[in-house]
């Protein structure tokens, strides 16, 4: 694709995830590898599971998250609408897939592939800099919304009775969490908004 | 002091860009018990530790939790460099007298032509990364098994796998 087409979709996604020292021109310029891709209704962008060889940028729609759960029925995890990051994980961990991506309606991805895109984050270039900064700004959100979620989580697995045990109020009762609890931590780890509860 | 041997991960990047790098950040020191970040500031810089030890904690249910210790060749505090809006997770303190390398986002930016800079950003993509893959490994665990209590007392909860996670990563050694 042409910079010129991606430089709104570049300014959207600095802006989207706050990214610091990072210019809209220069990742434009990084994403000019990517090829534009049609999504229809219920078409299938990336499987639970399979070795990632592409990263997509969602530019337009939107994208249903789902995972197998212990009894191997599908369990929705999040909905992602543009501008968002999918399968970015691949890029840095090379994992598999952890979960199924679908088009929820018709949906336009720009895909990235890896193995280019790990040659080009090397380069000691403003263009590489700006791709890099933006995964790392999306990382860091991650691990800092996934942070906040797990403490939000342990909070609320004990009934508060006071710091020091009393007879009338014997202490903190702990609570196992619940699926609904996972579910909403791992979307949000993911960097994915999980769906209401 | 020789940044490549402190913090390996510069291997290989030339003499000239890792001398740009030092001379671009201005030096901190600490004396023991000082405080480097306090939990629930706003986030400007992260710090490259040269020497010393700082130690990391951070406050949870009213309760102050240990969480672990930078030592030199570390990175900490790195998360608000690239993203505006952040606050400090937890608490960072001098374990002894310290020195570490401030690096602040316009470092970044003045530096974006740097092979150091771009090795730095590298690494700690992988950290994010392995820190991101550690919580999920814990998460699709319980996702694939039913979440009852555990089979046998000593066994730990989901909860607590919980908190020693947070524990282990939160704010803690990136390497």
């Amino acid at each position: 694709m042409k910079r010129e087409h991606l430089l709104p979709i570049a300014s959207t996604l600095l802006a989207a995830h706050n990214v610091r020292g990072a210019q809209p021109g220069d990742l434009a310029a990084s994403l000019e590898v990517c090829k534009p891709r049609h999504l229809d209704p219920d078409e299938l962008l990336c499987q639970e599971g399979a070795v990632p060889t592409e990263m997509f940028l969602l530019v337009e729609g939107e994208i249903r998250v789902t995972r197998l759960d212990k009894s191997g029925a599908p369990h929705e995890l999040a909905h992602l609408s543009a501008p968002a990051l999918v399968g970015h994980m691949g890029l840095v961990d090379r994992s598999p897939r952890r979960a199924t991506c679908a088009a929820s309606g018709e949906a336009i991805v720009l895909s990235v592939d890896l193995e280019a895109c790990r040659a080009h984050m090397t380069l000691p270039t403003p263009e590489a800099a700006a791709l890099r900064r933006l995964l790392l700004a999306s990382l860091s959100r991650q691990l800092a919304d996934a942070n906040g979620q797990i403490r939000r989580l342990l909070h609320a697995g004990e009934i508060k009775t006071g710091l020091e045990p009393t007879k009338e109020a014997p202490g903190p009762v702990e609570r196992e969490l619940t699926l609904a609890d996972v579910s909403r931590l791992a979307a949000v780890l993911e960097g994915w908004t999980p769906p209401e509860k | 002091m020789n940044l490549s041997t402190l913090a390996p991960f510069f291997s290989g990047v030339p003499t000239e860009a890792m001398k740009e790098l030092a001379q671009a950040c201005e030096t901190v020191r600490f004396s023991p018990a000082d405080l480097v970040y306090q939990q629930g500031d706003p986030g400007e810089t992260g710090l490259l530790l040269l020497e010393g030890l700082l130690e990391v904690s951070a406050e949870t249910d009213r309760r102050v939790r240990h969480l672990g210790l930078i030592h030199p060749g570390e990175i900490v505090g790195e998360q608000c460099l690239f993203m505006d809006g952040i606050h400090r997770s937890a608490t960072v303190q001098a374990n002894q007298a310290s020195a570490a390398l401030v690096l602040d986002p316009t470092i970044l930016s003045r530096l974006a032509e740097n092979p150091a800079m771009a090795v730095l950003e590298l690494h700690l993509l992988a950290t994010l990364g392995r820190r991101i893959r550690q919580t999920n490994l814990v998460i699709q665990t319980a996702w694939k098994v039913p979440l009852a209590p555990p089979a046998s007392p000593k066994a730990p909860t989901f909860s607590q796998r919980l908190r020693n996670l947070l524990g282990s990563r939160d704010t803690g050694p990136t390497e």
